[in-house]
Parts: C-alpha cells; sequence; structure tokens
C-alpha cells in the first residue's frame, strides 16, 4: 500500500514538474472552463446498457403527450430506466423531475410496448459535484390527474393554487398579476 | 414521429409540480423571460449537449478507465483487469482513495501519451506499474 502510493506521489510530482519545464499550455487564457457532466453511474444502472438518448417518444394514451427524454437505459431484465439531466445549485429533486420522468416512462410503456422499471434517475449536474438520484415513479393514474390539471389552467377553467414558495415567487415573472389575485 | 396536434410536451407537464399559477397566468398573459432566466436556459442547454456528447468508456456503461497501464500493457491485459479492479475495490471504496484516482484522471493522460511517443520512457513506466500491480497483489491467474 505504501509502495503504491509512493508511486501515485513520484508520478504526480514527476508530471508536474515535466509540465512546467515543457511549459505544457493546459488552457487557453480567457478559455471556458467545460462543463463537467461525469456522473458515476448508481449500482442499478452499472451494467445497464445505452438504450436511447435524446429519444422522442409521444402516446396517445391515456393522454396525448410528447417529448424528448435525455438517456434511457436498458437492465438485463429488459426493463428500461429512464434518466433526465438537471442543472441545479445543489442535490435536490423537484415534484416536478418525478412528474417529468414519469411522463416520459409513460410515453415509452404505452401499451404495454416496452417494459419500464417503476423507477427513474435525475442526473444532477452540480457545482459541487454530479450524482444520479433514484426517484420512485407515479403511477398511470396520478399522470393522468396531473395532465388534467394542466389542461384545465391552460385553458382556464382552473387558477390554480400559488406555489408558497418565497424563492420562487421573488424572482417569477408573473409577480404583479398573481399577488392582485390574491 | 408523428406528434398529434393535440399533444402536450411533457416538459410543460412537470411545471404543475412546481406552480401550478404560473401556467394559469402564463397562458393568460403570454410567455415571459428576462436575461437571468435566459442565461440559465443557456446554461442548461450547454449541460444537456454535454451530457449528450459524453461517451460512455463503453456500451454498457462501466467505467474501464486505466490510461497508464492500457498504454504499456494494452487493454487486454491481465496486469489492466486486476488496476482497475483495485482502483473498484479498494481505492473507490474511500474519501481519499476517490481523491488519489481524479488526480490520477487528471494526470495519467499525458502519461500515457508521452508513453506512445517515447518507447524509453513507456519502458520504465512498464517497471513502475509492474511494481504497482505487484504491490497490490496482483498475479497472473
Amino acid at each position: 500500500m505504501k509502495t503504491m502510493i509512493l508511486l501515485l506521489v513520484l508520478a504526480a510530482a514527476g508530471t508536474l514538474v515535466w509540465g512546467l519545464l515543457s511549459r505544457t499550455k493546459w488552457s487557453e487564457p480567457g478559455e471556458e472552463k467545460a462543463v463537467d457532466v461525469t456522473t458515476r453511474l448508481p449500482s442499478l444502472l452499472a451494467k445497464a446498457k445505452i438504450w436511447g438518448k435524446e429519444m422522442s417518444v409521444a402516446c396517445r394514451a391515456p393522454r396525448r403527450m410528447h417529448g424528448t427524454f435525455d438517456e434511457a437505459f436498458q437492465l438485463d431484465s429488459g426493463d428500461v430506466v429512464v434518466s433526465e439531466t438537471k442543472s441545479r445549485d445543489r442535490i435536490t429533486v423537484h415534484k416536478s423531475d418525478i412528474i417529468q420522468l414519469s411522463a416520459y416512462a409513460l410515453a415509452v410503456s404505452e401499451g404495454g410496448r416496452q417494459k419500464v422499471l417503476g423507477k427513474g434517475f435525475v442526473r444532477l449536474v452540480t457545482p459541487r459535484g454530479n450524482e444520479y438520484v433514484g426517484v420512485d415513479l407515479l403511477g398511470e393514474r396520478e399522470i393522468v390527474m396531473v395532465y388534467d390539471k394542466y389542461m384545465d389552467l391552460v385553458s382556464g377553467k382552473s387558477k390554480g393554487d400559488k406555489c408558497g414558495k418565497p424563492g420562487l415567487c421573488r424572482t417569477c415573472l408573473y409577480k404583479k398579476e398573481c399577488d392582485a389575485m390574491g | 414521429m408523428k406528434v398529434p396536434d393535440d399533444s402536450i410536451p411533457i416538459s410543460e407537464l412537470g411545471e404543475v409540480g412546481i406552480c401550478e399559477r404560473r401556467i394559469y397566468l402564463r397562458a393568460k398573459y403570454g410567455k415571459r423571460t428576462n436575461a437571468q432566466r435566459e442565461q440559465r436556459l443557456d446554461r442548461g442547454t450547454a449541460i444537456h449537449q454535454a451530457a449528450y456528447e459524453q461517451k460512455r468508456p463503453d456500451d454498457r456503461g462501466q467505467d474501464k478507465r486505466c490510461f497508464i497501464a492500457t498504454a504499456v500493457y494494452g487493454d487486454a491485459a491481465w496486469e489492466t483487469a486486476h488496476l482497475r479492479n483495485w482502483r473498484d475495490r479498494v481505492l473507490l471504496k474511500t474519501p481519499a482513495g476517490r481523491g488519489a484516482v481524479e488526480m490520477y484522471y487528471l494526470l495519467s493522460p499525458k502519461i500515457a501519451q508521452w508513453c506512445d511517443c517515447s518507447p524509453g520512457f513507456a519502458s520504465i513506466m512498464r517497471r513502475l506499474v509492474g511494481l504497482a500491480v505487484k504491490a497490490t497483489g496482483g498475479s497472473r491467474r
């Protein structure tokens, strides 16, 4: 173990000295640091293969919806696991992420054409590191309820509830109108 | 893929989980935006692009990086397999080990590149990696 650490330290020191001596250009001045999206896969997906990337899906039943998911994996059992990438300030999953993932899963599995796992992953890209967070997906009935709620809001049948999150309300572009509604 | 006219985007459906009132007001007054929001959208797009372009080390999503051993022994060598195994079994289990692996990933592509360019350097590295394999209990089975 000690020998290994010594070797690693020697290799690191050697590389740094070599880099300095040969004036290795690590990056161009003013060059923006590329976004690091490297994320260690969770154990469930470690042996899974990529099933689709940026794939468009649509379904007609139980409701008509469409979208493009970021990534989906296929387990050895044949089940597909959907994943969405989100950029956040910290590792946190929102209800909206779960709705979105569940709807993608529903679209992928429409009519039983593809087996989809009842669990999905949100790949969070944050300044402090990236992580796949597993979430339990909503069922078909719950997604239908969300869909119908959305349609009621868009059509004006329902005015919806205030979210009551001060942080969100502070930066909301509809704050004036929302406050006027009470 | 043909999208039905009355189909709704799933990304918008998720907004029900953020703020219902905002969906109602947006439908009534139209979509609004500002510079800060646009900037966040641009960052999100860049991250999605980078995630899309990210190559998995192999199609099964397993991390097989071990640049120096691959450069001096080859990808299929037992020494390379042993070091990958040791990394996953021992190093990645502790924060210090994970730090060492990150450091290694930072430096090793350059060293592997030098191995490709200089047979003398590759020979030295081969001996060093051989010592590392022995020190970590590696042996041909």
